[in-house]
């Protein structure tokens, strides 16, 4: 009889840690038990402490089982709360946020039906299994039982001990025929075949019409539905029980054959319940092995299955016969879903499979009347895809998987382009992407803003080891040690290892640059987000820049050659120059773009860079809040009035090409102030004996007050040996050669206010944007 | 047989006290015509080894009450079982407490020297098909 809902508190990790101990307690009682019963039962004393031990042993067992049941069933509760009623899940405690990551959860259970009993629960779910299985594997399926075990299946559904009794109890092969049923998928070469031990299922090899066919079995869809939603809940948790396994999938198909999944029977199941992430990657990289995006067509073929217990030969089969071709793009955008859904899997999922994505969505972004057969749904979950890898939650679950998913996807990016664009010599044989994906790449970029103007704005080149050996152009395929995370290659200032959203900063600004230029040439809001995410940046920047800086005037008799803040407003300025740029070539693009393809379509693209030029006319490199104003208030009325013209002459304006040319021309004079302020820096540095640093005293961010000498030992630059950045004799080492620790800590030094203060031939880079005349 | 006791050269018997195998010194020969009381080892014995298994026990249940008290569970039914963990953990230290004082009490009754032909001269037998040292 099963009690009233129940409220539980329980750190799913300590809970782990308490049935291990309880395994361990269980093995000393019984141990001692042993040793006990062989002394003292010989000599007829009164009273039995080896059976009280027996006893206790027993009860540690049945604890330890007990919690492990009750530890799935919330952590099952707590997967399942997209789809639980809104009062099912009460409050995630403290930190960690899920089950997934261990952490303090509180929920209301339903009522245990089982109280507690896993192996009533496992024989439960075995009579379901026998009794579902005979009733939809007949001629005639018997509706009323179907509905009624679909149901206490769905209550049932996240009990990992009754979903291990069902799914045994059905097997995979007859699962396959069950899901044809409720699919209606027709044909499929195989017969259903009355035994002993319930129907059999196995491939007709050609023999008549079968039964599977009759016209009689079809399921009403109410039934259909619901069954539907009760096996996708209980394979999610079977999944989660680790026991959805390759091994399990290779006989998972109506032929009652080893080594073929039919997969594409799992689309409809996939949105019911969450699955293993080693479930999705399985399924996952099978797809994309089986999906050919390489010529002028879309095409899926049967992919190896690979995995432990396939006995190697397992091969993802789609679905014997073919079935609807809608089924195989509804498998495939559920997956890929369910994998979009997975914080911890995704981005080294997409990282792994990006150049398939790009390929993909260009080929389902080309123009009519070419037909790709791209699913629409495919393409969209793609986009999907990719957003996720690079979204808040990847980097919050993965930061270093997300980080190499950024720096791949640039990367392809990037290598596309160079292989398909010339804007010098006018030639464009490029594939566009989607608009759907260039959202999402937008998307990513303002998650990741401030690694990308950190890189571009760095004082010191970043990632080289995306560059060749003569440290200029980059390298033309991508390092195998980077998408690895056992790679070993963590040594030396340039390893091509992500650890962590910060290692965004070391993503090569020509990769930011090819990112935010297929973002740009969507125009609309997504451009003007990302003119708001620079202005947003380089306000923050602005702001710490002075709250780290206050009061450097000090007694006010001391003059500085620069003020302490010229760096922080160098670093501003060629913020805006980059997005300058980057908005100025991505504008001649598409102006190339729209003269060689000379179609109707030639307005869309005036459109576009009429609000890339309202854009460029809120920009006030010197002014954050300004632009921000701008970009809010002008942009939009911009875009309204272009959408007021409609049948205007389908040419770009004289207006927007100025303004677009104006951060053209400013842009030419930025190249090299990196390099140039370092090399004034030092020399400040060098100089020292003879031209002594002023010392500098500012309020830092903390309050203190802090006196800046120039000498980066003094200053607390330096610590030890570790970030040691200079020579013998004082000078700095080369950074490409030193160790991250004294790269990083010579930037601090490059950075802070002695020698930014000091530095009398700072570039000088006053209003990189000419602002045109209102 | 007599005097080669099983339990003669073991540590459980070597914490009894006052047994014909004293701790560090050397074994006494018994008088003329008596032999060990092998009752009395075994006895000894069983009250050593109910007192390290007390021990030990005590250790595990006291690592499960740690982790249980450390927040690991909270609620109506995770009270009951912390009732049901006290009574186990309470039932085998009474249980193994109670049958090593009895032992120990037991053995002090006997003689620690008997006739050859004294039946508590024989070593008590053990069950079959346990081993003497718990493996």
């Amino acid at each position: 009889m099963p009690g009233p809902r129940e409220r539980v508190v329980l750190d799913t990790t300590l809970i782990g840690t308490l049935v291990e101990r309880l395994k361990a307690l269980r093995d000393v009682l019984w141990r001692h038990a042993r040793v006990i019963a062989a002394l003292v039962a010989p000599l007829g004393r009164p009273g039995d402490p080896a059976a009280e031990l027996r006893r206790a042993a027993a009860w540690a067992d049945d604890a330890q089982r007990m919690l492990t049941r009750r530890l799935a069933l919330v952590r099952a509760s707590d997967e399942a709360r997209d789809a639980a009623t809104p009062d099912g899940r009460l409050a995630v405690v403290g930190t960690g946020g899920g089950t997934a990551s261990g952490g303090r959860v509180a929920l209301t259970l339903p009522p245990d039906p089982f109280g507690g009993d896993g192996d009533a629960a496992r024989a439960a779910g075995t009579l379901l299994g026998v009794e579902l299985a005979g009733a939809a594997l007949r001629v005639s399926p018997d509706v009323a039982t179907i509905a009624g075990a679909a149901a206490r299946l769905g209550v049932g559904a996240n009990d990992p001990d009754l979903v291990a009794g069902f799914v045994d109890a059905v097997g995979p092969d007859r699962l396959a025929a069950v899901l044809r049923l409720v699919g209606g998928v027709r044909g499929g070469g195989y017969v259903i075949e009355a035994t002993a031990r319930g129907p059999r299922v196995h491939a007709s090899h050609g023999g008549p019409h079968t039964l599977v066919d009759a016209p009689s079995r079809r399921l009403p869809a109410e039934t259909a539905a619901a069954l539907t939603a009760a096996l996708g809940a209980a394979l999610a948790t079977f999944s989660r029980a680790g026991r959805l396994t390759a091994g399990w999938l290779a006989r998972f198909n109506a032929h009652g054959e080893a080594g073929a999944a039919e997969t594409t029977l799992l689309g409809p199941l996939l949105g019911h319940g969450r699955y293993a992430p080693a479930t999705l990657r399985l399924l996952g990289d099978a797809l994309f092995a089986g999906t050919d995006v390489g010529g002028d067509h879309y095409r899926v073929r049967p992919a190896p299955l690979a995995g432990p217990g396939t006995g190697g030969d397992a091969r993802d089969v789609g679905l014997f016969g073919g079935g609807p071709p809608a089924a195989r793009a509804t498998y495939a955008a559920a997956l890929l879903r369910a994998i979009a859904s997975e914080p911890a899997l995704v981005a080294r999922f997409a990282t792994d499979h990006v150049e398939e994505i790009l390929a993909g969505s260009r080929l389902a972004a080309l123009p009519p009347p070419v037909q790709t057969g791209v699913p629409e749904q495919v393409a969209s979950a793609w986009a999907c895809l990719a957003r996720r890898a690079g979204g808040p939650e990847a980097r919050r679950a993965d930061p270093a998987g997300a980080a190499t998913f950024v720096a791949r996807l640039g990367f392809a990016v990037h290598q596309y382009r160079a292989a398909h664009l010339d804007q010098t010599r006018r030639w464009d044989t490029s594939w566009l992407l989607p608009a759907g994906l260039r959202a999402a790449i937008g998307e990513v970029l303002g998650v990741w803003r401030e690694e990308m103007y950190a890189s571009v704005t760095g004082l010191l080149p970043a990632a080289d080891a995306l560059r060749d050996a003569s440290g200029g152009a980059l390298v033309t395929a991508w390092p195998a040690a980077a998408s690895s995370d056992t790679a070993a290659d963590t040594s030396g200032p340039w390893s091509t290892r992500l650890t962590g959203p910060i290692d965004g900063a070391r993503i090569p600004a020509e990769l930011w640059a090819d990112l935010l230029g297929e973002a740009l040439a969507a125009g609309g809001p997504l451009a003007r987000a990302l003119a708001t995410d620079a202005a947003l940046v380089a306000g923050r920047w602005e702001q710490d820049q002075w709250a780290a800086t206050r009061g450097y005037r000090g007694d006010g008799r001391t003059a500085y050659p620069a003020s302490p803040r010229a760096l922080g407003r160098l670093r501003q300025s060629a913020l805006f120059a980059f997005f300058g740029a980057t908005l100025a070539r991505t504008a001649d693009q598409l102006t190339l773009r729209a003269e060689l393809d000379a179609r109707e379509d030639t307005r869309d693209t005036a459109k576009v860079i009429d609000e890339l030029a309202a854009i460029v006319r809120a920009i006030k490199p010197a002014d954050p809040v300004g632009t921000l104003t701008g970009l809010a208030v002008s942009v939009p009325v911009a875009g309204a009035a272009a959408d007021l013209k409609p049948f205007g002459a389908p040419i770009l304006s004289s207006d927007a090409l100025a303004a677009i040319d104006s951060a053209r021309i400013a842009v030419a004079a930025l190249p090299g102030w990196q390099a140039a302020y370092v090399a004034s820096a030092t020399a400040v540095w060098l100089r020292r004996a003879d031209d002594p640093i002023i010392p500098v005293e500012v309020t830092d961010a903390a309050g203190r007050r802090r006196r800046f000498t120039g000498d980066p030992r003094a200053d607390g630059f330096i610590t030890g040996p570790l970030d040691d950045f200079l020579d013998a004799a004082g000078r700095p080492l080369a950074p490409e050669r030193t160790s991250p620790a004294r790269r990083a800590a010579y930037l601090r030094w490059l950075a802070s206010p002695a020698l930014v203060a000091n530095n009398d031939r700072l570039p000088i880079l006053v209003s990189v944007l000419p602002q045109p005349a209102d | 047989m007599a005097g080669t006791s099983v339990y003669a050269s073991g540590s459980v018997y070597a914490s009894g006290s006052g047994g014909a195998g004293g701790r560090g010194g050397p074994v006494a020969p018994p008088p003329a015509g008596l032999v060990a009381n092998e009752r009395r080892g075994t006895l000894l014995a069983a009250a050593a080894a109910l007192r390290v298994a007390d021990a030990e026990v005590a250790t595990a249940f006291g690592q499960v009450t740690t982790v249980f008290g450390g927040g690991a569970w909270e609620g109506r039914a995770a009270t009951a079982w912390g009732g049901e963990l006290s009574r186990a953990r309470a039932g085998v230290a009474e249980a193994l407490a109670g049958a090593a004082l009895d032992c120990s009490g037991a053995a002090r009754a006997e003689p620690e020297w008997v006739p050859r032909d004294d039946p508590r001269a024989i070593r008590p037998v053990s069950v079959p098909g346990l081993p003497l040292d718990g493996r």
